[in-house]
């Protein structure tokens, strides 16, 4: 059950993104049927499967939403804000409670608590409402039976019905709701214990419902989960087939069902057979083709397969290794100079190259699911800061590597925050200031060479540097004396525990924000930058690499070793004689300045001892210089990154190791990492 | 007719280290390799030898020597040529790791009456590290519980990286 479990969270946690995603387009649009029935299906799905597996509170305040949407639906009442600001919350209660289990904090079950009194408010309203349906039906089935519709039912799901994660009690439950509801069980195909499988359903049902004005879209309604094949509902109009006192007659011996099993059967039976004949004229009639659209909308939903991205990792393994095996394979022919063979491998070569890069691509995903989580951060943080901001985003099909994507979110939040927080005016000062109500907000994203850039610029007062070097000096992050340039100030906002806000406020300013931004960014091996123009606003630039699993390395030797150093890190390389070294070497001159060395085998303990290292490569960190010594610089390299193995997992700076060329493996040094331990030690 | 009692049998691979030998269940083996390029990771623990490339993941390389013998170091040894790639269990996830042995001697099946219980001292390993003890020609050999030996070496791990920050 445990797994089937996860499933439905992964499966509820997507779906309540998409919620989320419509009920935006419905608050610019509350009249957009489509969208309405969309959140009904949902919550449909939701209530379902959370009965399933014993989420009873999902399962009993997604009823209440379901029923209202189900009123807005039909045209009974209009989609007002209310609503949607309670299907939000109740998205947000869903996500917690799928998280937690139902284990929540005391924190979150007050949440949780205010959460379902406002849910329960619209139920109020919905109940007053239903008694009166349901009153109309109890009316009408017994004193106008000739009003009446009576409709009969086989029930019979496929085996695989739990797999798909739907709850057949739904259906008794639904009718329920609609009309008087009789069934009987068939076990008959329940197999003995040995051949019992516990995942599938074995049992079928045969349901007489009566009711008024039961239409067959009603019934379709409450099968939407089920396949065609899975019930058939024949309608027996009442007017048509049967006498009243027929009709009578089936409603007293209803009453006495429980009583006289085998009464109703054969009265059933009987029925079936009448109305067998005649529903074979109107058969073509009653079973309703589904509509076109319905079917285009299918195929599409199959043309995406989700995949484990385990799985796509070994993929993506495998191709790799096929790649290198294949340079093997190359350097071998070389050898042996056979031009047949030599061309076989070269267009062997040429395909798995085609498979690493296919393989690569099928990590990425586009930008755009981050967009759902963005926008409703800026409704809810406007909304609570009385601002109001428009959101414009651009080139939001660029794609980056799913685990870029995931670890963006954080980041991106609390940059928008602070931009919603400190940025943009309220409407008034706004105005004051000659600048239009509405704030904006800029998502743009696009390539460039083997980067992706994203920038989130507003339109809001701008990051004005002396007050941020006034706040540093305060934090004592800098000297009173220094005389920081303006991009150095805007810098300092990364500094930890750097923050403006003169109090604590519930969207921002605990003062762990931007240090953090620029930690996540840059374990992805990534940039950030901020530009900001007083009462212009403020740029912030992400630079990221394409994927996590290629990068462009130099090449170094260190004894019998080889190494690689990250790109992007360098600066430069030199012959160490060139930069005046001391006498052990430990300090060199660089740029008319004097920096630290980091001897490699020294620090690796590879060393023999004598000093004999030819070569220095200059890093930078932080803004600053380190050279690192190492015997020979190869060449670059693009290195597909492997993780150390779990036993080095608590290694630190390596970030991995790369299988070379010839099947060597190579180290890749984390430079960051490396420097930190050395500045620790 | 004749009625057999059947003996489960299991298979063993065994190896040996000095002048004793050792055995490894065949279910925890996935491969045996042979004169494999070992490349050596600064700043680890001293029985790790480095790291291989085994079907595109990075394992890790055991001295098998260094840890086995380490308990009395009886006898000099030297790190061997060959590489046992093996199936590991440790706190409930799949690792491969490879262990690195002077010499690979045979696969040999064994009725499971025959492997005894492991002398509760004396012997120079950690009873806790074997599953028990059989006998071929009157030489004895141990079979060692691979993943409690492993899962002990991961606390040596940890300590050799914590133990680097505190220097």
């Amino acid at each position: 059950m445990i797994e089937y479990q996860d499933k439905y969270i992964a499966d509820a946690l997507q779906l309540i993104s998409n919620v989320e995603e419509v009920l935006l387009k419905l608050e610019e649009n509350p009249m957009w049927n489509e969208g309405i029935q969309e959140i009904f299906r949902v919550l449909h799905t939701l209530k379902g499967s959370a009965g399933m597996f014993g989420l009873n509170q999902i399962e009993s305040f997604t009823h209440i939403l379901e029923n209202k949407y189900h009123l807005i639906r039909e045209g009974t009442e209009q989609l007002s804000p209310l609503v949607i600001q309670c299907t939000f919350e109740a998205m947000d209660l869903i996500v917690l409670m799928l998280e937690s289990k139902e284990n929540l904090s005391e924190s979150k079950k007050q949440r949780v608590l205010h959460i379902q009194q406002a849910i329960a408010g619209l139920e109020t309203q919905y109940v007053t409402e239903s008694e009166i349906f349901q009153t109309d039906i109890s009316h009408n089935q017994y004193s106008t039976p000739s009003q009446a519709s009576i409709w009969l039912i086989r029930f019979i799901p496929d085996s695989d019905l739990f797999m798909r994660g739907v709850n057949p009690m739904g259906v008794f439950r639904e009718i329920a709701e609609l009309a008087s509801i009789q069934t009987r069980v068939n076990f008959q195909d329940v197999p003995s214990l040995d051949r019992f499988k516990y995942n599938t359903t074995h049992l079928s049902w045969d349901l007489i419902i009566t009711g008024s004005d039961i239409s067959r879209e009603a019934i379709e309604d409450v099968f939407m989960f089920y396949l065609d094949n899975e019930y058939i509902a024949l309608s027996l109009n009442a007017k048509d087939h049967l006498s009243d006192l027929e009709l009578e007659a089936i409603n007293d011996s209803f009453k006495d069902f429980l009583f006289h099993p085998d009464e109703i059967q054969a009265e059933c039976m009987k029925l079936e057979s009448r109305l067998a004949a005649a529903m074979k004229e109107n058969t073509l009639k009653t079973y309703n083709p589904e509509e076109p659209g319905n079917i285009e909308v299918q195929t599409k939903k199959n043309s995406v397969i989700n995949v484990a991205s385990e799985r796509l990792d070994d993929y993506v393994n495998l191709v790799s290794e096929l790649v290198i095996l294949n340079s093997q394979m190359e350097l071998q022919v070389q050898k042996y100079a056979n031009p047949e063979m030599s061309k076989l491998v070269s267009s062997l070569n040429k395909l798995s190259r085609k498979f690493r890069d296919n393989a690569l691509h099928m990590r990425l995903v586009q930008i755009d699911v981050l967009l759902v989580r963005l926008r409703r951060l800026i409704r809810d943080v406007s909304l609570k800061l009385g601002k109001e901001v428009e959101f414009v985003s651009e080139g939001t099909d660029t794609e980056l590597d799913k685990t870029i994507i995931n670890a963006l979110e954080a980041p991106l939040l609390h940059i928008l925050r602070n931009s919603l927080d400190h940025g943009i005016e309220t409407p008034e000062e706004r105005l004051r200031k000659n600048k239009s109500r509405q704030g904006i907000i800029r998502f743009i994203s696009f390539y460039s060479g083997a980067n992706v850039f994203i920038q989130i610029q507003d339109d809001g007062k701008g990051i004005d540097p002396e007050f941020i070097r006034t706040k540093a000096i305060e934090k004592g992050l800098i000297n009173a004396k220094d005389t920081p340039d303006k991009k150095e100030c805007l810098a300092l906002i990364f500094a930890p525990g750097f923050t403006t806000a003169e109090t604590v406020s519930e969207i921002s300013g605990r003062g762990v924000g931007m240090d953090v931004v620029r930690q996540t960014i840059s374990d992805l091996r990534g940039e950030i930058d901020v530009d900001s123009e007083i009462n212009l606003g403020t740029s912030v630039t992400l630079k990221l690499p394409l994927t996590l699993s290629i990068i462009d390395t130099l090449m170094v030797r260190i004894e019998n070793s080889i190494f690689l150093i990250p790109l992007s890190s360098i600066i430069s390389c030199h012959n160490i004689s060139a930069l005046q070294p001391d006498t052990y070497r430990r300090q060199i001159v660089y740029d008319s300045e004097l920096i630290p060395t980091i001897d490699l085998a020294e620090e690796f303990c590879m060393d023999a001892g004598l000093a004999t290292k030819q070569k220095v490569v200059i890093i930078s960190h932080f803004d600053k210089y380190y050279g690192l010594i190492v015997d020979e610089v190869i060449g670059e390299n693009q290195a597909v990154i492997r993780p150390l193995s779990y036993f080095h997992r608590h290694q630190e700076f390596l970030s991995g190791a790369s299988i070379l060329g010839d099947g060597r493996l190579a180290l890749i040094l984390d430079t960051t990492k490396l420097i930190k331990r050395k500045i620790l030690k | 007719m004749k009625k057999y009692i059947e003996i489960e049998k299991q298979t063993f691979l065994t190896f040996a280290i000095g002048s004793n030998w050792f055995a490894l269940n065949i279910h925890k083996v996935l491969e045996v390799q042979r004169n494999k390029e070992i490349t050596p990771v600064p700043s680890t623990a001293e029985f790790v030898l480095g790291i291989i490339n085994f079907r595109g993941e990075i394992l890790t390389v055991v001295d098998a020597n260094a840890k086995l013998a380490s308990h009395k170091k009886t006898e000099k040894t030297t790190p061997g040529k060959i590489i046992i790639i093996v199936e590991l269990d440790i706190n409930d996830r799949k690792v491969n790791a490879g262990i690195s042995v002077e010499k690979v001697l045979k696969v040999i099946e064994v009725p499971i009456d025959q492997l005894k219980a492991v002398p509760e001292f004396g012997s120079i390993y950690n009873p806790e590290y074997l599953y028990g003890v059989f006998q071929i020609n009157e030489k004895f050999v141990s079979v060692l519980n691979i993943d409690k030996i492993f899962t002990a070496l991961e606390l040596d791990f940890i300590l050799e990286h914590s133990g680097n920050e505190n220097e």
